[in-house]
């Protein structure tokens, strides 16, 4: 009986070691299997996911046909209308540009860097974490890579783009991207009027409030406002400096005894409107420019 | 031939999960649809299906924490608890982890986002306006779901749902 016992027992301290060693490589192997697993799920699902959205542009195509040829021809003409006035524009962008290459290379400054723009549409979100990610249907085959920023438009106005969030995680033909609303957001930011830097979501004790971005190590000397402008600062390679993220809606200045009195901290309200967001534009960093020759 | 039942109706009801949860609605209709499997045929079966489905879905929808596969799997154990204790010829019966399943299913995910995203009345108030919601759903669901799935089951002479409690009962003699 004793005997039985004993084997019983290294029987079962086999058994305990064994889930002990399962748990911790799976424990050290799950942030490579969670992206592993996005790639592998989010290729294999792609085409169902893409097909709502197939399916609506190609209703949108046939139901043209359903339009009169004066309808058509209308629409056309008045389409040809803008496209011109958009070709006046950038033919003056483009000089705007060829000069200040060449001021550039006169006064020795450095290239600036080139961007290729990749429009986007969201195909997936969690209803759970609805405003803090989501899945865009552009991947790796179309020239999206990790850590590109995630723009959009303000209430539809072209020229004045704002930060949405920042590609996480990317597949052959989708790419998950976190929100400027998530705590997993890190970037360095820009307070225009004060001319401070901050980091956003960096300081893990810092309290949190739903639909704010904190902001952290900011100058204390400053005296900041509310309302004002947090913008890119340029300093991560592939994020343009300049990009409006949000308005400054409250600052903390340190006041106990525990604190260090170096900084302050803050919450940042975004501009993006997470909850109707449809489509985004990424601009994917293809290097520095060329210096002109004279 | 089962084998190719449950991944047919699950393959749909993880779409169709995916697709309404894109407008914003969370049902929990894989949850769902491992407790059925569990019940109707072998909770080995459900635990594997409960464990992928649960990564799929967490991995999609690119949540740091992988909670879903634990909390399906606790879906498919409390299958066979169903089992065991409750008719399940009642389809009345049913609703009773109609509702408690989005339960399961919800509270480790809004808890990980309360501790994660902060904790205020709007977020208490959508987590609220949610768990009602789903609830409510998975109360009408769930015999919608097993009369749809028996009378399929029943086409290809396969376990049955309404069966089950009787085979368990046959099992044990």
């Amino acid at each position: 009986m004793a005997w039985i016992k004993g084997k019983s027992f290294i029987k079962i301290s086999y058994l305990l070691i064994l889930a002990a060693l399962i748990a911790v490589v799976a424990a050290a192997g799950f942030d490579t299997l969670r992206t592993v697993a996005f790639r592998i799920s989010s290729g294999f699902f792609y085409p169902y996911l893409s097909l709502p959205a197939s399916g609506k542009y190609e209703i949108a195509d046939r139901s043209l046909l359903l339009h009169s040829r004066n309808e058509l021809a209308a629409a056309l003409e008045k389409q040809q209308k803008v496209n011109r006035a958009l070709s006046a524009k950038a033919a003056v962008v483009a000089e705007l540009a060829v000069e200040n290459e060449e001021l550039r290379s006169l006064l020795k400054l450095k290239a600036r860097p080139n961007y290729s723009y990749i429009a986007a549409e969201i195909i997936l979100r969690d209803p759970v974490n609805w405003q803090e990610g989501f899945v865009i249907g552009k991947g790796k085959a179309e020239g999206v890579k990790k850590g590109t920023p995630v723009l959009c438009f303000s209430n539809g106005d072209s020229n004045h783009p704002i930060m949405a969030g920042i590609v996480k995680n990317v597949s052959n033909h989708s790419a998950q991207v976190t929100s400027v609303i998530s705590p997993h957001f890190r970037i360095s930011a820009y307070l225009t009027g004060n001319k401070a830097y901050g980091f956003l979501n960096v300081d893990e004790q810092q309290r949190r409030e739903p639909g704010k971005i904190n902001i952290s190590y900011l100058p204390v000397a400053h005296k900041y406002k509310t309302g004002q402008r947090c913008v890119t600062t340029g300093f991560e390679r592939k994020i343009p400096a300049g990009i409006d993220i949000g308005k400054v809606s409250e600052i903390i200045t340190p006041d106990t005894v525990f604190d260090n009195n170096l900084y302050k901290t803050g919450m940042i309200e975004p501009m993006v409107n997470l909850e109707s967001i449809h489509f985004v534009l990424l601009p994917v960093f293809t290097g520095k420019g060329q210096k002109k020759e004279r | 031939m089962y084998l190719l039942f449950c991944a047919a109706y699950m393959g749909v009801l993880f779409i169709l999960q995916l697709l309404v949860g894109n407008v914003g609605v969370y049902l929990p209709l894989c949850a769902l649809g491992v407790f059925y499997l569990s019940v109707s045929g072998s909770w080995r079966k459900a635990v594997f299906v409960a464990l992928l489905a649960g990564a799929a879905l967490d991995s999609l929808y690119g949540r740091s924490l992988m909670l879903s596969p634990f909390t399906f799997v606790l879906t498919a154990l409390y299958g066979q608890f169903w089992i065991r204790h409750y008719n399940s010829k009642q389809l009345a019966e049913s609703i009773v982890p109609g509702v408690l399943i989005p339960v399961i299913t919800l509270v480790p995910l809004w808890l990980y986002r309360f501790y994660s995203s902060g904790l205020n009345l709007f977020q208490i108030k959508s987590a609220l306006t949610m768990f009602i919601f789903t609830c409510t759903f998975g109360a009408v669901f769930m015999p919608l779901l097993v009369i749809i799935l028996d009378n399929a089951a029943g086409m290809f002479r396969l376990p049955k749902y309404t069966e089950a409690k009787k085979r368990l009962l046959e099992n044990r003699r």
